[in-house]
């Protein structure tokens, strides 16, 4: 095995040494471009999508040319089990992979930590085994694609890898999720590497460890059929929703000029100013803020999720990097890279050898404008030329920053789980003490229901639109208007729901036709994982939408279409009773996705020709003179 | 241990409309060299690869050394040698690093079998593999199959694309080295001369099927050929040669009709003197003859216009 090993290093040994110069070099050109670089100034997701790529093209590149029809023969036909024989060019990739990418990753970490004064967490290392474990994952993708017997090999792979995206908070988590892939990949590998790959494997384990991940993927490009069956169509008929939609409809109030929606909304309120309302709003200035929640840098995190990391003075040519370890910023000289000193949530400090834990940031902030500290419970404002730290802006009890504050013309903005408050901008940029909100306005509704907020401003104050497709609840589209008057007063004006609409019932509850049960299971796997980070409806939520008959009779008829047709085939290929209950059991429960993986993990047309010519009695080509005495010498 | 090394029943293997292998039934003994021979498409390499597991039949068993082909161990992969006609090595390694990684997996080898063998062929340890000819790395790959002691060596047309030399130091060293007694050869060729030159069996295969199971001289009996005046039986029967009982072929020379048959015994000739046939003679015929009117009968031909 240890021999096979060697020979299959050898094989790609100098593609390997290739891609390593070949980053070497980017990162060569990269420090040369840049004046100040540390280990998060390289573009950590180009390393990230090398590694996916790179892995996924090797892994097919490497299985294809091993398995051409000799090749396969050579490779196999010798005492070893297949099993061996596929652990030892694993192992040798494996080994091609660490040269090809987090080797050099990890060179110049170890670099930057040793010989600079550049920020370098321990996290900076972790990026070598994420690479490197994503690569391996990625690879063993690559290798499915051309080992199994299914075509739907690579939807089950990126299944799998999808699953570990949908953790990008906690690293163990990440690292963990990686790992169980790479063990399910693995042991998908092993079984699919065998004599005669046009097999499909045979255990139930083997076909539910195949199926299920498929799904996630089957689900995400049914979803987007929509594209090619209902949008590009009606486009080019020129009859689409977005081109011509319903009047009354959301989509025609948000295809609505913006100078013109407001009136549109107060069309039928009997409010005394509504004429002149609408009048202001058509010549009011406008702006919007974003209600959707952005995910804060997190402590340890991977440095390719890295934001707003750093604050630049100009004036003392200094860089304030903040560092993971030490949840300090750390101020370095922008040329020569001395450090200058070090910023807590409490001020700056000279040396570090001073910092007690209470300097120390609680969470990672983000940096913004060169001069604001934000962490998603406070705001900090740094004052370089006086050496000074004041706070802004502080939550206190549940309440919290979903965001960034945004800075607007009239307007600074900063949105919470609870209310959005408006500052003046002046004050909040050139004030260094706690900034106090012209306006407080509440959410009107669950945060979830609205992503965005229109403001226009008016002679004497700020009207507000909340608008969503969910506003009302699933489905129920709707907007309210907010008057948030000089004084500090906000009177909600006007409420509309939007009863019509422009596209038909099965595009919009499309989702839930492919596959309910999916739909709804990972909103609810998600959620349970990563609330702060995506905002979305629990399953209760999803259970207590009320749906129409028609689509409710929809739903249920494609799951029972479904359930019959892989009943009708797998009689007719002759499925054995385990796997036939198997797949009816998948599609009662998931549905299309899961027909489709049926059709696409049993070769269907060929199983069917292969059974009806076993009926056929063998055809004699041969005339019977010819074949009267095979065995002459016996 | 079984009594056949090879053994299939009713093999059928069909690829989309094409039936590679027909109902195919074909017992190998233990020992000898038994040579395949079989027009292109006749289903030869696809025996092998069912032989060898690496494709499943349609229908039907075949079992190598005692197991099923679906199903072989490592142990008895390990006694099988397998040369096909692309002689494939890994090119990107020296011949010394391919011997040292073949021989880590026997624990038999031979390196007496393997310097006399790879002695026919002027193959230097340090070469690269890619940069060998092609006559090269056939010597270089029977070297090693050889040295593996294998009970059964599958040699699936080792000469193709082979000058004559190097094919006849390819024969040499197959033929003169000393291996198991016990080892069995299964050589697949065109070429009629090897056949004639190797083998102890001769198997011949059409379009899927078994056609013939025996050694070269019995099947050599079989056929025989005929010269008669073609006039007399042309006025009996016209055209038509499928009333001629066991016709393979049949070929003017010097205004005679030259007629092989198959299983035909003295009493063909009494045949053709009921036909109104005069002059008739009968002749020997070699095995490359033999072989060539079996496999060209059924052969297609385009339709007269």
């Amino acid at each position: 095995m240890l021999a096979l090993f060697k020979a299959e290093f050898l094989h790609y040994r100098k593609w390997a040494i290739w891609l390593l110069a070949l980053q070497a070099m980017s990162w060569v050109i990269v420090l040369k471009l840049n004046e100040y670089a540390d280990a998060s100034a390289f573009d950590s997701e180009i390393t990230q999508v090398l590694s996916l790529f790179g892995g996924f093209v090797f892994g097919v590149v490497q299985m294809i040319l091993a398995t051409r029809k000799n090749q396969w023969t050579f490779l196999l036909q010798r005492p070893l089990n297949s099993r061996d024989i596929y652990f030892a060019i694993t192992a040798a990739s494996i080994l091609h992979i660490f040269i090809a990418f987090p080797f050099v990753w990890l060179v110049v970490v170890a670099s930057f930590d040793h010989f600079t004064n550049a920020v370098v967490d321990i996290r900076h290392y972790y990026m070598a085994p994420y690479l490197m474990i994503y690569a391996i994952a990625t690879y063993l993708i690559g290798n499915l694609v051309v080992l199994n017997a299914s075509r739907g090999a690579i939807l089950t792979g990126f299944g799998l890898l999808t699953l570990h995206n949908d953790f990008p908070q906690f690293i163990w988590l990440k690292f963990l999720v990686l790992t169980l892939v790479i063990i399910i990949l693995f042991y998908l590998n092993i079984k699919s590497f065998k004599a005669d790959r046009s097999q499909q494997l045979k255990s139930i384990v083997d076909t539910a460890l195949m199926a299920i991940p498929m799904q996630i993927t089957l689900v995400i490009l049914l979803t987007l059929t929509t594209t090619i069956f209902y949008d590009i169509p009606q486009k080019f008929m020129g009859s689409h929703p977005e081109q011509q939609p319903i009047e009354g409809s959301y989509e025609y109030w948000r295809n609505i000029d913006d100078e013109k929606r407001i009136a549109y909304l107060l069309k039928d309120n009997n409010l005394a100013n509504k004429q002149l309302l609408s009048r202001q709003t058509e010549l009011a200035e406008q702006d919007t803020i974003a209600t959707f929640y952005r995910a804060f840098n997190r402590k340890n995190q991977l440095s390719f999720r890295d934001n707003n990391w750093y604050l630049s003075d100009e004036d003392s040519r200094t860089v304030w990097v903040f560092s993971h370890d030490e949840m300090l910023l750390q101020g370095a000289d922008n040329f020569t890279g001395k450090i200058v000193g070090w910023l807590g949530k409490k001020g700056f400090i000279a040396q570090l050898t001073s910092v007690n834990d209470a300097d120390r940031f609680v969470s990672v902030p983000s940096m913004i404008k060169d001069q604001f500290i934000v962490t998603d419970k406070s705001v900090f404002q740094v004052d370089f030329a006086n050496k000074r730290l004041s706070v802004k802006l502080k939550m206190v009890d549940d309440e919290h920053l979903i965001g960034r504050p945004e800075f607007k013309k009239h307007f600074v903005a900063v949105v919470t789980n609870k209310k959005t408050y408006l500052f003046d901008p002046q004050a909040f940029s050139q004030e260094y003490e706690q900034a106090v909100p012209n306006f407080q306005i509440p959410h009107p509704t669950h945060l979830d229901s609205f992503s965005w907020i229109e403001s226009y401003r008016m002679a004497d104050g700020f009207l507000f639109t909340y608008r969503g497709q969910n506003y009302y609840g699933f489905d129920k589209p709707g907007a309210e208007i907010f008057y948030a008057y000089a004084n500090g007063d906000v009177e909600k004006i006007h409420s509309k729901r939007f009863n019509k609409y422009s596209y038909p019932e099965f595009i919009r509850y499309f989702d839930y036709l492919i596959s309910p049960v999916i739909y709804i299971l990972r909103d609810n796997i998600i959620n349970s994982y990563q609330s702060l980070d995506v905002t979305l409806q629990s399953t209760d939520v999803a259970f207590t939408r009320s749906w129409s008959n028609a689509m409710l009779l929809t739903i249920i008829l494609l799951q029972l279409s479904a359930t019959i047709i892989v009943l009708m085939l797998a009689r007719r290929i002759r499925l054995n009773q385990e796997k036939t209950g198997f797949w009816l059991l998948m599609t009662l429960f998931i549905g299309i996705p899961a027909l489709l993986s049926f059709l696409l993990m049993n070769n269907i047309r060929h199983k069917v020709k292969a059974n009806s010519s076993a009926n056929i009695e063998p055809s004699s080509p041969l005339k019977s003179n010819l074949t009267s005495n095979i065995n002459s010498s016996k | 241990m079984s009594e056949f090394c090879v053994s299939t029943k009713s093999l059928t293997k069909q690829f989309g409309n094409k039936l590679a292998l027909n109902d195919l039934t074909l017992d190998i003994p233990h020992g000898g060299i038994h040579a395949i021979v079989g027009s292109n498409g006749a289903g030869k390499s696809t025996l092998f690869r069912l032989l060898l597991g690496v494709e499943t039949p349609t229908s039907g068993i075949c079992t190598l050394l005692g197991e099923r082909s679906d199903n072989i161990s490592a142990n008895v992969r390990g006694k099988v040698g397998y040369v096909n006609e692309e002689h494939t090595l890994p090119g990107w390694m020296k011949v010394a690093a391919v011997k040292e990684l073949q021989q880590s997996f026997y624990p038999d080898w031979n390196h007496d079998i393997y310097n006399k063998v790879i002695a026919y062929f002027d193959v230097d340890p340090k070469q690269k593999v890619s940069v060998l000819s092609r006559g090269e790395r056939a010597g270089f790959n029977l070297s090693m199959a050889l040295a593996q002691r294998p009970s059964l060596l599958i040699l699936d047309e080792p000469t193709l694309g082979l000058d004559v030399v190097a094919r006849q130091s390819f024969l040499e060293a197959l033929m003169f080295t000393e291996t198991e007694e016990e080892m069995t050869t299964i050589y697949c060729s065109h070429q009629m001369e090897e056949v004639e030159r190797i083998a102890e069996q001769l198997i011949i295969m059409e379009k899927g099927r078994l056609i013939n199971n025996s050694t070269p001289d019995d099947f050599c009996a079989r056929v025989s050929c005929w010269v008669a005046d073609w006039d007399a039986i042309k006025s009996k029967l016209g055209n038509k040669d499928v009333g001629i009982p066991g016709f393979l072929s049949r070929r003017e020379i010097d205004g005679q009709q030259h007629i092989l048959v198959v299983d035909q015994g003295d009493d063909f000739g009494d045949f053709l003197h009921g036909q109104g046939a005069k002059d008739i003679a009968q002749l020997p015929v070699n095995l490359e003859r033999a072989i060539n009117a079996f496999l060209t009968t059924n052969h297609n031909k385009p339709v007269a216009l």
